[in-house]
């Protein structure tokens, strides 16, 4: 096995098909990490100084009643992640800030799509683009003849006319030619690493560091996996041409096809109310809302006959607001709540449908890896969510103090947001690695039934 | 030596493509093999090679049947295709390399040059890539190739095919030098010329079936070309005759 592996190495490396390999990844890596690099810092810088801003706003308002205080809210920006370099995910469709209020669901807005448009044009560049699209492709471009082009030249025949076994051949090509691809891949990216942190300017925390060690083993699975289902496919047909154009139609599909697909049947199978019907429904509960805060007015007018509503005193008043507050709060949550349920389905349904492709799978598994997925928001909107509560809370102890006017805002809670551990992270990431991996071990085991059987007349 | 008995294969039923062949290429003898396209030229190596498995019949190498102990058998026999390629991103010095390496073999630079010698490449030769070589001097490599395995039985399929006069020349003399060395060369060709120059025998195929088998005794005075169409166009075994 040895002799084949280095020989398919060697191949390999004297091939042009490699020094296209390495002038590329030598090229698209390092720039596309510079894209994201820089895209990190300008959103850093934003974040930072947004926080402070929004902060400074708080505390240094003119005094204000409790309940108009916690109205005013306050401003919150999503914590940037240093790994959109490796994949942008859907950072550029979500939205990055949220006013803080006591009594809606915050929601995020002011995604980078919506700012820049342009973005929108071509579709985004990054990292784990590169190596599923490009790499993904030259897996194949180095993998389709490994076979039925060996048969077309001879060499087979002069291979497989020794005493050799045919697993022992198979097993060789498979590892020499996937180093191959792997070379200019692991050379491309340790050389942007080292580049990274220093120059570009990123801080990468040793869970960051870990992070990008598990995206970049993905990438290494990925290609592993489709150049051994370009083998299967080289070991299926007799002619190099026949191959190729195979691969070819597999690439769109895995790459574009199936991904969209899914998204398109998820999106007929699972239907969500519109925008307006939305809205719609959360107007009909704030006016039922108020009828709960009139409710209690008209109750307490009714044991005081002959008073007017210029005469309910403040605490009735608080407890009308309170009440309305409230059930506004919970017609709301339940109104979107739904939505959220039918949206979580959706992308469950279109996930789930689209790893029938692997290159999804790997795509979400890097996505999901670096942060910059639905995963990491919808983590987020939750913090928010009980960041909202105590936000709601201070103010209502304020009010059931009875101080009138607040004038220190320093003790308003501070929103803090902590990652999700890496083990966590990890242990979401291993189902899609599995199936990467699973598919990888299958693939083989049809390549080398496959070979075993193959004429190589 | 190689040898086969009564070796038949069908890839359809009823579409015999070797019909029951025996032949027997001793130690030190080339048998060629003449035919058209199609005639089963092919097919008996393949079968000789474990490639395809017989219908019926047997296929041997030195006593070894090869369906029943392939690797056992192909340890004993080393084969060149027609026009091989080889792998034309390696250099010649690579390409030996990695057959003697597949062949359990190590060879050292002298050894190596003697090699090219023998087939009659230059030495220069060795670091040139092989996609930069013309076909003769391919098909010479590949003889260097087979002949680095020192197997004492040697398979050529067409190994004359598409060179010039000059290598063909240069590739008999090649195989006259294994032969004198002991080797059992059977080789299909369609040129009945150099057959009649290299071989001590000649079997010519017709449908699966050989119809006529000489000596290179019984050839000295014979016109093989005139033969050959003779026994192609009339379709008779010489038995038949």
């Amino acid at each position: 096995m040895r002799a084949h592996f280095r020989k398919e190495l060697l191949e390999g490396i004297y091939g042009y098909k490699f020094v296209l390999s390495m002038v590329l990844s030598l090229t698209v890596i390092p720039f596309t990490l510079f894209l994201g690099a820089e895209r990190n810092e300008l959103e850093a810088t934003e974040y930072r100084l947004s926080t402070e801003r929004a902060w400074e706003a708080v505390t240094t308002q003119p005094p204000k009643p409790p309940h108009s205080a916690a109205h005013v809210g306050i401003s919150i920006w999503k914590h940037p992640t240093p790994l959109v370099a490796f994949s942008t995910g859907s950072l550029n469709e979500l939205g990055v800030s949220t006013t803080i209020n006591p009594h809606q669901t915050p929601r995020l807005s002011g995604s980078l799509s919506e700012r820049t448009p342009l973005l929108n044009l071509f579709g985004k560049l990054d990292y784990a683009i590169v190596i599923q699209v490009i790499f993904g492709l030259f897996a194949f471009v180095l993998s389709f003849d490994l076979v039925s082009g060996e048969r077309e030249d001879g060499t087979l025949k002069l291979v497989l006319a020794h005493s050799v076994s045919r697993s022992e051949v198979l097993v060789g090509k498979a590892l020499g030619g996937s180093t191959v691809l792997l070379i200019p891949v692991t050379l491309a990216t340790l050389l942007s690493l080292f580049f990274f942190t220093p120059i570009m300017g990123v801080s990468l925390t040793g869970t960051h560091w870990l992070q990008v060690l598990g995206v970049f083993l993905l990438s290494c699975l990925f290609l592993v996996m489709m150049f051994v289902l370009g083998l299967l496919v080289s070991c299926l047909t007799r002619r190099r041409m026949t191959s190729m154009i195979v691969l070819l139609v597999v690439w769109v599909t895995l790459i574009f096809v199936v991904p969209r697909a899914a998204t398109s049947i998820a999106q007929h199978l699972v239907t969500l109310p519109s925008s307006e019907e939305v809205s719609r429904r959360i107007r009909e509960a704030s006016a039922e809302a108020f009828e709960k805060n009139m409710q209690v007015i008209n109750e307490w007018l009714a044991e005081n006959p002959g008073l007017t509503q210029s005469d309910v005193p403040p605490s009735v008043q608080v407890a009308g607001r309170r009440a309305m507050d409230q059930y506004n709060e919970s017609q709301e949550a339940r109104i979107r709540q739904n939505v959220d349920v039918a949206l979580q389905r959706q992308v469950s349904l279109a996930t789930s449908l689209a790893r029938i492709s692997p290159a999804t799978s790997y795509m979400l598994a890097v996505t999901h890896l670096s942060g910059t997925g639905v995963h990491r928001h919808q983590r987020f909107l939750r913090h928010l969510d009980e960041y909202r509560h105590r936000f709601a809370e201070h103010f209502n102890r304020m009010e059931d103090d009875d101080i009138q006017l607040v004038e220190d805002f320093t003790g308003v809670p501070r929103f803090e947001y902590a990652e999700e551990p890496l083990a966590n992270l990890l242990l979401t990431v291993m189902v899609d690695a599995s199936i990467m991996a699973t598919l990888c071990v299958l693939l083989f085991g049809a390549a080398f039934a496959a070979f075993v059987r193959y004429d190589v007349r | 030596m190689i040898e086969t008995r009564k070796l038949t294969k069908e890839y359809e039923p009823g579409a015999r493509a070797l019909d029951g062949l025996n032949l027997e290429v001793a130690e030190g003898e080339v048998y060629c093999l003449l035919g058209a396209n199609g005639a089963g030229k092919t097919t008996a190596i393949h079968l000789l090679l474990d490639f395809i498995s017989p219908t019926s019949g047997e296929a041997l190498i030195d006593g070894i049947n090869v369906a029943r102990k392939p690797l056992e058998a192909k340890t004993r026999v080393a084969f060149l295709p027609e026009n091989v390629q080889l792998y034309g991103a390696l250099s010649v010095r690579q390409n030996l390399g990695f057959f003697c390496e597949v062949y359990g073999k190590r060879m050292e630079q002298p050894e190596l040059e003697a090699l090219l010698e023998e087939v009659g490449l230059p030495a220069a030769t060795l670091d040139r890539r092989v996609r930069h070589l013309s076909k003769g001097m391919r098909q010479k490599l590949g003889l260097a190739i087979v002949a680095v395995k020192g197997a004492q039985n040697l398979i050529l399929d067409e190994p004359l095919s598409g060179l010039d006069p000059e290598a063909a020349s240069s590739m008999v003399g090649a195989l006259g030098r294994l032969r004198d060395r002991g080797t059992s060369i059977l080789m299909s060709t369609h040129d009945v010329f150099r057959a009649k120059e290299l071989a001590d025998r000649v079997a010519i195929l017709l449908d699966g079936r050989k119809i006529l088998e000489k000596t290179r005794e019984e050839l000295r005075d014979a016109d093989l070309e005139r033969l050959y169409l003779e026994y192609i166009r009339g379709g008779r075994s010489e038995s038949e005759k």
